[in-house]
């Protein structure tokens, strides 16, 4: 086992570190409250994500033939760490890169590829994933939104919710249902926002600004051809969609820096000298530690060409249950420093993890998962 | 960065667990708190697995391995001072077995403490060796899964001093008693979940209901992420990732016993069944140096000494 980065990896990080310090305006936690919906933010993304592309840390994990830099997963990983813990500057980007684009790559036609990954490699499209609906959450495969065949292609009917950028993205990767019946089979699409039809309502949220919308789908027409995958193989597409969004986010970053940081406030203030701060603290460092390791055995996995199972779950947990512990022993041990103003990045940290154990799959999806299989456990009535 | 066991890591935990299940992983005893193996335990001097971390191109990431599935069968079986410890601080090979760990300001019986074996003694000035006699040892009565023994008289003075700072001796400790308590809650885990299947109620087994799973596979991430800081602790050698790792591990531990017990319902309490092997030589480890507390405290003070401002930098080099 060897826990150090390379110097490969060491040296990717740097140039990553090097980037963001030229590039990233003065005062930038402050100014976009590290919250990658803002106005602020995205409009930084448009420009800063050609930036990272002209420079090849947009998609370095990406083999050269489709506009990568063939370098291995921890590039990958690397990168969400530094953009993740800077408030994810490249806005909602970060999902072009570490699903949508691999999902275009596994399952979409040429004229597909050709169309979205020139412009995922170049910073140039951003995306919204059409999957929750009201009354299909956890319970994804009950989902109602529904694509009827017609002789130009399809036409879509239905309401998807909790939809994060939703109001600027350029298409919706969207979940419906394919056939007449009530359980007929998923089908995905590459739905773009601008079709007549589509409708979208921001949804006030403490996840963001607009890290949560309704979409509304009334005759939405598209073609055959915006069928990601085989038709009706939309289940398929989607558990793979999963598996890379779970482990997707190094979400653990920003939490860490936000602790790092109310614990430096507590350092000067003398409040880390007491043993009951120090335990606190100790507890949520050894959680951050260990997600983390979690999660960068899952890409071990995946750079050696290993099967990734339910461990993602797994590490997707531990970072869970990490969030958790660091957003309490804020509010329990320095709840001056979530104050307004007082400190950007605590505050964006304590924000953050309200929704880490519901998006991409509740905690609770993410048990049952483990206890089928890597437990084994018997599924039965839940 | 490379974090799944080598080949030669996997071929020493793969031996391991062969000797292991050998003499009987999950054996049944003669329904007492303890269960030793005569037959393991000459097994286990005879394959010198104990001696990995002084083998060359092997060290201490080698020994933690053996130490893990060592604590996977039900016989309480010495290894973490013999195999992490008493290499790390230079001490002979092959000291007179058992080998105890005592720290000198924590008042108690102790694991593995007998007359005519060994201890390694941590004082806060010094670490010393005693073998041979040099320590007055009675054995006790015990509810733990261990054998414990209680030193006569105070130990600082006996044995001779070991040429090492007692911070080395504390941070071998706790990879010690990290990777055994690893092995055990494993071996707790493996043991409920096959039962949680088995055993039926409500004309279905209990491991279809959800409350039941969930808390297994909370417990499942537990197990992971300790060993995984243990495994880390080994490799970077410093005295904070150890006390880290140890914090995690010790309140895993608590979790461990918990829930493993709660789910083998009244079977569990009985001293017929094989559970209390593992849980009760956790709820030793759970308290050793100090308990999470103690950890924790200790974790703090090194990564955030008063003096330094906490970085804000949140990768490790």
């Amino acid at each position: 086992m060897e826990f150090d980065w390379s110097a490969e990896h060491r040296a990717f990080r740097r140039r990553l570190r090097d980037v963001l310090e030229r590039e990233l305006p003065p005062e930038w936690p402050a100014l976009s409250g590290y919250d990658n919906g803002s106005e602020l933010t995205v409009a930084f993304s448009r420009r800063f994500c050609p930036i990272l592309a002209s420079e090849g840390l947009l998609v370095p994990h990406w083999p050269r033939a489709v506009g990568g830099e063939g370098l291995d997963a921890f590039h990958h990983w690397i990168l969400g760490e530094e953009m993740w813990s800077n408030g994810e500057p490249r806005a909602y980007q970060y999902m072009s890169v570490n699903w949508v684009g691999p999902a275009i790559l596994k399952f979409g036609s040429a004229e597909q590829k050709e169309i979205h990954i020139p412009r995922i490699c170049s910073g140039t499209i951003s995306y919204c994933q059409g999957f929750s609906e009201p009354d299909s959450g956890s319970d994804l495969a009950s989902l109602k939104t529904r694509a009827v065949e017609t002789d130009r292609g399809f036409v879509i009917n239905g309401q998807k919710t909790w939809t994060s950028a939703a109001s600027f993205a350029d298409y919706c990767v969207l979940l419906a249902r394919t056939g007449k019946e009530a359980r007929a089979p998923i089908s995905v699409f590459l739905v773009p926002m601008h079709t007549v039809g589509i409708t979208v309502r921001r949804i006030a949220s403490m996840a963001g600004v607009r890290a949560m919308h309704e979409v509304f789908f009334d005759d939405v027409e598209v073609a055959a051809s915006a069928v990601l995958g085989e038709l009706h193989d939309g289940w398929n597409v989607t558990r793979q969609v999963l598996a890379n969004e779970r482990i997707g986010v190094p979400r653990y970053s920003l939490t860490w820096k936000g602790l790092n940081r109310a614990l430096e406030h507590m350092r000067q203030d003398r409040r880390l000298r007491q043993p009951v701060i120090q335990f606190g603290a100790a507890r949520c460092e050894a959680a951050l530690r260990s997600a983390r390791l979690m999660a960068l055995q899952v890409i071990d996995r995946r750079v050696k060409g290993l099967e990734v199972d339910a461990s993602v779950s797994a590490a997707r947990y531990a970072a869970v249950t990490a969030d958790r512990l660091v957003c309490e022993f804020l509010a329990e041990n320095c709840p001056d420093l979530l104050d307004a103003g007082a400190d950007p990045v605590v505050a964006a940290c304590y924000k953050r993890s309200a929704s880490i154990g519901i998006a991409a799959g509740a905690a609770e999806i993410q048990l049952n998962l483990i206890s089928q299989h890597l437990l084994q456990l018997p599924k039965g009535a839940r | 960065m490379d974090l799944l066991l080598n080949d030669d890591q996997s071929a020493i935990a793969e031996a391991v667990a062969r000797m292991v299940e050998r003499h009987g992983r999950q054996q049944v005893g003669d329904a007492a708190y303890l269960l030793q193996s005569p037959s393991l335990e000459a097994a286990l001097v005879d394959s010198d697995f104990l001696n990995v971390g002084r083998t060359d191109g092997w060290g201490v990431m080698e020994a933690i391995v053996v130490v893990e599935g060592l604590a996977q069968s039900a016989a309480a079986l010495e290894a973490g001072a013999s195999a992490i410890v008493a290499p790390g601080l230079g001490a002979p090979r092959d000291l007179p077995r058992s080998v105890a760990l005592i720290d000198v300001t924590r008042p108690g019986d102790v694991r593995h403490l007998s007359a005519d074996g060994s201890a390694l003694i941590l004082t806060p000035q010094e670490v010393r060796l005693a073998s041979g006699g040099q320590l007055a040892v009675e054995p006790v009565d015990t509810v733990y899964a261990y054998p414990m023994g209680r030193a006569q008289k105070d130990p600082r003075g006996a044995g001779e001093v070991l040429p090492v700072d007692p911070a080395q001796m504390r941070r071998l400790w706790r990879l010690a008693l990290g990777a055994e308590a690893v092995g055990l809650m494993r071996a707790a885990l493996d043991l409920v979940v096959g039962y949680v299947k088995t055993r039926k109620q409500f004309g279905q087994p209990i491991g279809v209901f959800q409350t039941i799973q969930h808390r297994l596979s909370e417990c499942e991430v537990l197990v992971r992420g300790s060993w995984l800081l243990v495994q880390e602790a080994a490799f970077r050698g410093t005295e904070e990732t150890a006390a880290f790792a140890a914090l995690m591990v010790q309140q895993a531990a608590t979790r461990l016993v918990y829930e493993t017990h709660q789910f083998h319902g009244a079977i569990g309490l009985t001293l017929e069944y094989p559970l209390h092997y593992w849980t009760y030589r956790l709820r030793v480890l759970q308290g050793e140096l100090g308990g999470p507390g103690g950890q924790g405290v200790e974790a703090a003070s090194l990564a955030w000494p008063p003096e330094r401002p906490v970085s804000r930098d949140f990768v490790q080099p």
